[in-house]
């Protein structure tokens, strides 16, 4: 008795599925999945949420992967107390710099003054414009250790050879001096070719030092962290054809990113008029880990879509698509984005949009719908894990879908 | 600019159509930017400014002052799940059916974070639902190239920094390239981007004003905007001395720049923009 009424139920939403006749528009890639060697914490809030927010009216949508470009006119040294009280030497190459000195240490006895810092110009003394504490740059939101100071130095024309005493130091104390020259010509670019990677894909770094926009030669060496701020390996960066410099890291496979991102960091040293122009840069990225991924498997029943995820990973999953509609143009408009999500165990299961029934009417827009854009999201370790642009179709929903009774 | 912020209400509601007043039980929120906050009433807000501001509200008890760890990244239960805690409590508590929140700098992406993710935790929803809309005063929507000078460039002195303390899982995610990651793909609100469920009104602070001779510099402490003058070098020309306007103004609508609507025409500076400054009060005050 009890699979007879298995059977009619099944049956039935079969019937009822036939109303709106669901596929991927592309079968989503098969990834090998990471086996559950990360415990997520399943926490206190695991209760199943769907959201429906609308995009009615929204302007045109932009899914971007582009990598983030970073552009830098700043370096850093790391110099030691002897150094300091001796004179360290920063080579300049604009009107104005501003220089932040951290010691790394938080148990020097004495905070310095200002009237310590000594300051010369290719031998010329000058004189800080602006110069302030660790507390008044704190207090500004600038987090620094307690003892870091900052100035700013102006009417440099085209810079020089800036001599920084600051005397006092225990000699093997050790120190950041950081510089930033804002109105420099010499400015480093750095850049990811994705910002999101599929897991064990090539992530292609791009470096380039220019001077008035042109690029320059440069040493130029770095080395990619994980998520958890460990370095991972140098980079061997080779010059391209734009006279920039490439470097590849092949097969990254995904890690949690609950602690942070991946990132490149680079140094890089050029020459103009005689002196070094140093610059350093950082960036960002992340790389899908294949915790989970989608089976292919849609249903629909009712208001609701369902679609079928195998799960190697125990974790609380979010799928998100946006839907679209057709105008009177016949050109696609944004109706929704769709959000649901669950906790699941290791195997197959599916999560459940709830179509948002009186947003599709509200729109006036037409059949064939789609859902684009899905993506799967494992929310306990905060990581992407699978992207599927192109999407889902949606032929048609019948009017016992559209009733909002 | 106001009358834009209720017709965008009103389209999106209809509750202009009823008298709102009669229908709701407005509250005020107020939520810190950046920092493990015990008592950000007197340490961050200022009574002062709370008390004025809160004179808006028809009955003056419904307000809170949220007190989280906002030292850790928004979607740590320390931050977003200790927002959503406190927030929940209050509407729970007064009976709110109308939030209008304040958060200033990186409390407008912990905000933003419950706003765009609705299923991380099923007590968002019922938050967002309640939630007229936020009046984010210089929020950093796009991170600050002070977080980059902090982090980046020396992995040593990033490593002691934590050690140290401080350097925080919030500054680090506030670097430029970090929020560009998120905002692409966890938040709601930047170009190109889905929009928030309710509007995310930005205040936008342009410029810092340190003169020892302008008791206008004074607002907020003297002491604290020496500092931003210096730390302004690190950002362009439109900027509050720790955020560039292009982030203030990176996520959801501008409500104002500083300069159109505070008293005098005076700038904001980041300190000022959470203090009772040249009118701003009175005009959070009047938006209740």
């Amino acid at each position: 008795m009890k699979n007879m009424l298995k059977s009619t139920v099944f049956m039935l939403l079969m019937i009822n599925s036939l109303h709106a006749e669901v596929s991927w528009v592309v079968t989503p890639q098969s990834q090998t999945l990471v086996p559950a060697a990360v415990t997520a914490n399943k926490g206190s809030h695991q209760q199943a949420v769907s959201f429906n927010q609308s995009l009615l009216g929204q302007d045109e949508l932009l899914f971007q992967n582009q990598g983030y470009l970073a552009q830098s006119k700043q370096f850093w040294l790391d110099v030691n107390g002897a150094e300091l009280n001796k004179g360290v030497q920063l080579p300049l190459h604009s009107d104005s710099a501003v220089v932040r000195i951290s010691p790394l240490e938080a148990v020097n006895n004495k905070s310095w003054q200002p009237g310590q810092l000594s300051l010369t110009l290719n031998d010329r003394p000058i004189e800080p414009t602006v110069l302030a504490t660790a507390e008044q740059l704190k207090a500004a939101g600038m987090p620094l250790g307690n003892e870091a100071i900052g100035f700013k130095i102006q009417g440099l024309g085209d810079g020089g050879n800036l001599t920084m005493k600051l005397p006092g130091n225990a000699a093997d104390s050790g120190y950041i001096v950081h510089v930033l020259e804002p109105e420099s010509q010499h400015e480093l670019k750095l850049q990811t070719g994705q910002q999101q990677y599929a897991s064990g894909a090539d992530v292609v770094i791009e470096a380039n030092l220019t001077h008035q926009k042109q690029s320059v030669s440069a040493q130029v060496q770095g080395y990619v962290t994980r998520p958890n701020g460990e370095k991972l390996q140098d980079l061997a960066f080779q010059k391209n054809s734009e006279g920039g410099y490439q470097a590849v890291v092949a097969g990254l496979t995904g890690e949690p990113l609950l602690n942070g991102l991946w990132e490149v960091h680079i140094v890089t040293t050029g020459e103009h008029k005689g002196r070094p122009v140093l610059r350093d840069a950082s960036t960002a990225f992340a790389v899908h880990m294949p915790t989970a991924q989608f089976n292919g498997q849609l249903s629909h029943a009712a208001k609701k879509l369902s679609v079928g995820i195998e799960t190697a990973t125990p974790s609380r999953y979010e799928i998100s698509g946006v839907l679209m509609g057709l105008n009177k143009n016949l050109e696609k408009q944004p109706i929704a984005l769709m959000m649901s999500a669950k906790w699941l165990e290791v195997g197959v299961d599916a999560i459940q949009w709830d179509l948002p029934v009186e947003l599709i009417k509200q729109s006036g827009l037409s059949a064939p719908y789609s859902i684009e854009q899905v993506t799967l999201k494992n929310q306990s370790l905060m990581v992407p894990v699978q992207s599927v642009t192109q999407g889902i179709s949606i032929d048609a929903l019948d009017e016992s879908v559209l009733d909002q009774r | 600019m106001k009358a834009n912020k209720w017709a965008l209400a009103c389209l999106s509601f209809l509750f202009c159509l009823l008298p709102l007043a009669a229908w709701s039980n407005t509250g005020v929120a107020f939520v810190h930017g950046t920092g493990h906050q015990t008592n950000a009433a007197s340490d961050y807000w200022k009574w002062d400014n709370i008390n004025s501001i809160r004179q808006g509200l028809p009955n003056q008890s419904n307000y809170t002052v949220i007190n989280c760890n906002f030292e850790k990244y928004m979607w740590d239960s320390a931050a977003a799940g200790c927002l959503a805690g406190q927030l929940t409590s209050f509407i729970n508590s007064k009976n709110i059916t109308d939030l209008v929140v304040i958060t200033h700098s990186n409390g407008g992406n912990v905000m933003r974070w419950i706003m765009s993710n609705p299923t991380y935790d099923s007590r968002y929803p019922n938050i967002i639902s309640k939630i007229r809309w936020v009046n984010a005063l210089a929020a950093s929507s796009k991170g600050t190239p002070l977080a980059n000078a902090v982090m980046q460039g020396n992995v040593f002195e990033a490593a002691l920094g934590w050690l140290l303390g401080y350097q925080s899982d919030a500054v680090r995610m506030q670097q430029t390239s970090w929020m560009d990651y998120y905002n692409n793909n966890y938040l709601l609100g930047t170009s190109g981007r889905p929009a928030l469920p309710k509007g995310f009104w930005n205040v936008v602070g342009t410029d810092v004003e340190t003169s020892i001779f302008d008791g206008d510099s004074y607002c907020g402490g003297y002491h604290l905007n020496v500092g931003l003058e210096i730390t302004q070098a690190w950002l362009s020309s439109c900027s509050d001395g720790f955020l560039e306007c292009s982030s203030q103004s990176g996520a959801g609508s501008v409500w104002f720049y500083d300069t159109s609507v505070m008293n005098g025409g005076e700038p904001l500076s980041h300190n000022q923009s959470r203090r009772k400054c040249f009118g701003l009060d009175t005009v959070l005050r009047n938006d209740l």
